[in-house]
């Protein structure tokens, strides 16, 4: 059963004098759907990048299952998959050629991949455009190629940024929170960014809430709730604090 | 009408600051984030400067020495026509203004306008900054007043022309035209005796030699200038039409509001058949469609290339040359093309210049060969940090990639140096030797190469991150790398060898050093971008 902890101790990254993270102190648990929040601008990017190994912390380290990254450790990179906001692909591949590279490098290419392909392309409506060059889809549609990549491969760790502000549609959107619950349920983990604090109160288990690079807040809802001692408007009373605090 | 208005955006940031510099959280992020003038990119302009200013000073320079003008000018004048020709159909058609156009309320005839008075003022910096210039050498042969006359005359007949030339339908054709007529230029500048003969007819046959006829008196040569005067007005005309009737970029078919109307419409046809459908079920249930289509690469070294790389190392080729879409025997046809373009020039030219054109040939060649290093550009590679894969199975495709390409490429110094040898009056084995050292010091540079290509894609030599160990590092390299090959262009056998090793030894210590940095995480995989906040 798949269960990868991720571990961030004092991690800090600075972009010339802007402070894009300070400090970032989480356990991530396995088996969870994290939903990052913050105003524009926050970190939250900066902090999926870092936990992807693109950015390099400037201080602190992010532990995988207790071991720090090494971008030659392609054991523990083909543990999780970060899917960018806007997904890049080369637009002379076809979408299922695309996804047989991505299985390929994931070492996931195993028997029963063509099936569990097959079925996410008539899952995610993909299936017209299977072979459909990648440089002639919408912006939605290419997203969801590269869900559809990420969930094929099924890695333990799920990295998505802003996935619901991507240009899916709502049945696109529907499979992935199903999908992703399923994989939560599976132990592994899905950490996102959003803007939409419905989608974190309907959809998230854990909420991470990032300001100036800080983070604010990382608990359940409930516990935020009775934190505050408010069962309604919780997130949103964060956010307006936040906009005060900047004024 | 104006695209942009300095004096409200003047009111409204003044308006802006008064708002925000109460608040000093937002005064100190509002002062921190703008736009300041010294944080553009000045490499252009520099490099813009330095290119004219070579066009400026280099035929001033040559001023007192009585060089015949006339048929240089003429033939140049000509390419300018043709070039600005392109200058003002292009614009026209760009993709940006056709956006433009289909987003936001602007008449196409104020397009029109915007495009043609930009081409206009370009086209007076044209005449300030080359043409004036180049044509003050005719102060040597004319009065001042009768200078000045003649490139006035010359700059407007040359845009004459171009109008007219906006008619023709084959821009690439005019786009080649141009660029021969300015090499002609050239080479009636450095060698005039050839092309001397040209010169009767050019007076007659290219419009823009008609300003010195008539200064030689032959006033009958107003004649086809008021036929091309003419023709530049229809040809405006008609120009203008054609983009005002043109149909806008985004256009939609008109709606079916009428029911009846709708049913009338046949069903619309599915884009994709449900047999086609099982098809690609049953392409992609046998893994057939997962595969890659091609398995080789279409062209020669492409397939040389194939047969060395192991099956990550072709996955990572696949990738960064778009599928086979960038081929490795074009890059390498452009080079020698260039190549043997300089040093057939240089063959026909004086000792000094033939150096110049050579050397300058055969850096374009390499240029041509080694833009992308491991056949694929920066932004391409930047993906594979989102892929589990190693910088060692990058860096050894990059090698191997670029390793091919230099050894084909081998004849190009090898014929260059013995060339610029016979032209120097030394024999022609000096030149093989000297040639042949050159392309050896090419291959103890390729670790380098790869690492700065890896490293256009990373923080480290792009930001102020760049650490303190790799400048180090990067300093010993070129220190011991220029020694090296200094010692081995120059020194005698044992020292030259024992140079060319170290130099070795240090480029690919640098590589192994940047892979290891590269692998414990001390480099982002971006190259280092302000975030919003």
């Amino acid at each position: 059963m798949p269960r990868m902890k991720i571990t961030l101790e004092g991690v800090s990254k600075k972009f010339g004098k802007v402070h894009a993270l300070q400090e970032v102190t989480l356990c991530i648990e396995p088996g969870q759907i994290v939903g990052l929040i913050g105003p524009n601008g926050a970190g939250k990017t900066t902090l999926l990048r870092c936990l992807a190994g693109i950015l390099v912390a400037d201080r602190g380290r992010i532990l995988y299952d207790g071991e720090p990254l090494r971008r030659d450790r392609l054991d523990l990179r083909r543990r999780f998959h970060f899917l960018p906001d806007f997904p890049i692909f080369l637009p002379a591949q076809t979408m299922v050629r695309h996804i047989g590279m991505a299985l390929r490098l994931y070492q996931a290419d195993d028997d029963g991949s063509a099936e569990r392909v097959l079925e996410l392309l008539r899952d995610l409506d993909l299936l017209p455009l299977a072979e459909a060059l990648l440089g002639t889809l919408s912006r939605g549609q290419l997203y969801k190629a590269a869900l559809a990549s990420l969930m094929a491969v099924n890695p333990e760790v799920w990295l998505l940024d802003e996935p619901f502000a991507s240009g899916m549609d709502p049945h696109g959107i529907t499979v992935l929170r199903h999908r992703a619950r399923a994989a939560a349920q599976q132990g592994r983990t899905v950490i996102f960014s959003t803007q939409l604090l419905d989608v974190v109160k309907r959809f998230a288990d854990r909420v991470c809430v990032i300001h100036h690079g800080k983070v604010r807040a990382f608990d359940t809802l409930p516990a935020l709730r009775e934190r505050v001692g408010r069962e309604h408007g919780v997130l949103e009373d964060l956010f307006a604090q936040f906009h005060e605090e900047d004024l | 009408m104006k695209l942009y208005s300095r004096p409200w955006e003047k009111r409204l940031r003044r308006r802006i600051r008064a708002a925000v510099r109460p608040v000093p959280s937002l005064w100190q992020e509002y002062r921190r984030r703008r736009h300041r003038w010294y944080r553009r990119n000045i490499a252009s302009p520099v490099l813009l400067l330095f290119f004219w200013g070579l066009l400026v000073l280099f035929p001033l320079s040559l001023l007192n020495e009585n060089r015949p003008i006339e048929l240089p000018l003429i033939l140049g004048a000509t390419g300018f026509a043709l070039w600005r020709s392109n200058g003002l159909f292009h614009p026209l058609r760009s993709e940006f203004l056709n956006n433009l156009l289909a987003h936001y309320p602007i008449a196409r005839a104020t397009a029109f306008r915007q495009v043609s008075r930009a081409w206009l003022w370009r086209g007076v910096w044209i005449f300030v900054l080359v043409l004036a210039p180049v044509g003050g050498a005719l102060l040597e042969q004319h009065r001042w007043a009768v200078a000045l006359q003649l490139i006035v005359a010359q700059w407007v007949v040359m845009h004459i022309t171009a109008v007219c030339l906006t008619a023709v339908k084959h821009r690439r054709t005019i786009r080649w035209l141009g660029l021969l007529f300015f090499g002609l230029a050239v080479a009636a500048w450095w060698q005039p005796a050839p092309l001397a003969g040209l010169e009767p007819g050019a007076r007659w046959l290219l419009p823009a030699g008609w300003a010195f006829a008539v200064a030689h008196g032959q006033w009958i040569r107003l004649i086809p200038v008021a036929v091309l005067m003419a023709g530049s007005v229809m040809s405006w005309q008609r120009l203008r039409t054609a983009y005002l009737t043109q149909p806008d970029a985004e256009t939609f078919p008109p709606a079916v509001t009428d029911e009846d109307e709708e049913a009338a419409l046949p069903p619309a046809e599915p884009k994709v058949t449900p047999q086609e459908l099982r098809e690609t079920e049953d392409r992609i249930r046998t893994g057939a469609a997962l595969r890659p289509v091609v398995d080789t690469p279409a062209d020669t070294l492409g397939r040389w290339l194939w047969r060395w790389l192991s099956p990550v190392e072709r996955d990572i080729f696949r990738f960064v040359t778009n599928d086979f879409a960038s081929s490795l025997t074009q890059q390498w046809r452009f080079g020698i093309l260039f190549a043997t373009g300089a040093v057939v020039l240089g063959g026909c030219l004086s000792a000094t210049l033939a150096l110049w054109i050579v050397g300058i040939g055969v850096w374009i060649s390499l240029v041509c060969l080694g833009a992308e290093p491991s056949g694929g550009d920066g932004s391409r590679l930047r993906v594979w940090g989102l892929y589990p894969l190693r910088f060692w199975d990058v860096a050894r495709t990059g090698l191997k990639t670029m390793f091919l390409l230099l050894v084909c490429w081998l004849p190009v110094p090898v014929v260059s140096g013995a060339t610029l040898a016979l032209k120097w009056g030394a024999p022609a084995t000096v030149g093989l030797v000297i040639g042949g050292k050159v392309a050896v010091l090419l291959f103890v540079l390729l670790p380098i190469g790869i690492a700065s290509h890896v490293s256009s894609i990373t923080n480290d030599s792009r930001s102020p991150h760049c650490s303190t160990r790799l400048a180090l590092l990067a300093t010993l390299t070129a220190v011991l790398i220029i020694g090296g090959g200094l010692a081995f262009l120059l020194a005698p056998m044992i020292p030259a060898m024992a140079g060319v090793l170290v130099a070795l030894l240090a480029s690919g210590w640098f590589l192994r050093c940047y892979g290891r940095w590269f692998n414990q995480m001390r480099f982002d995989l971006m190259p280092f971008v302000a975030p919003a906040r």
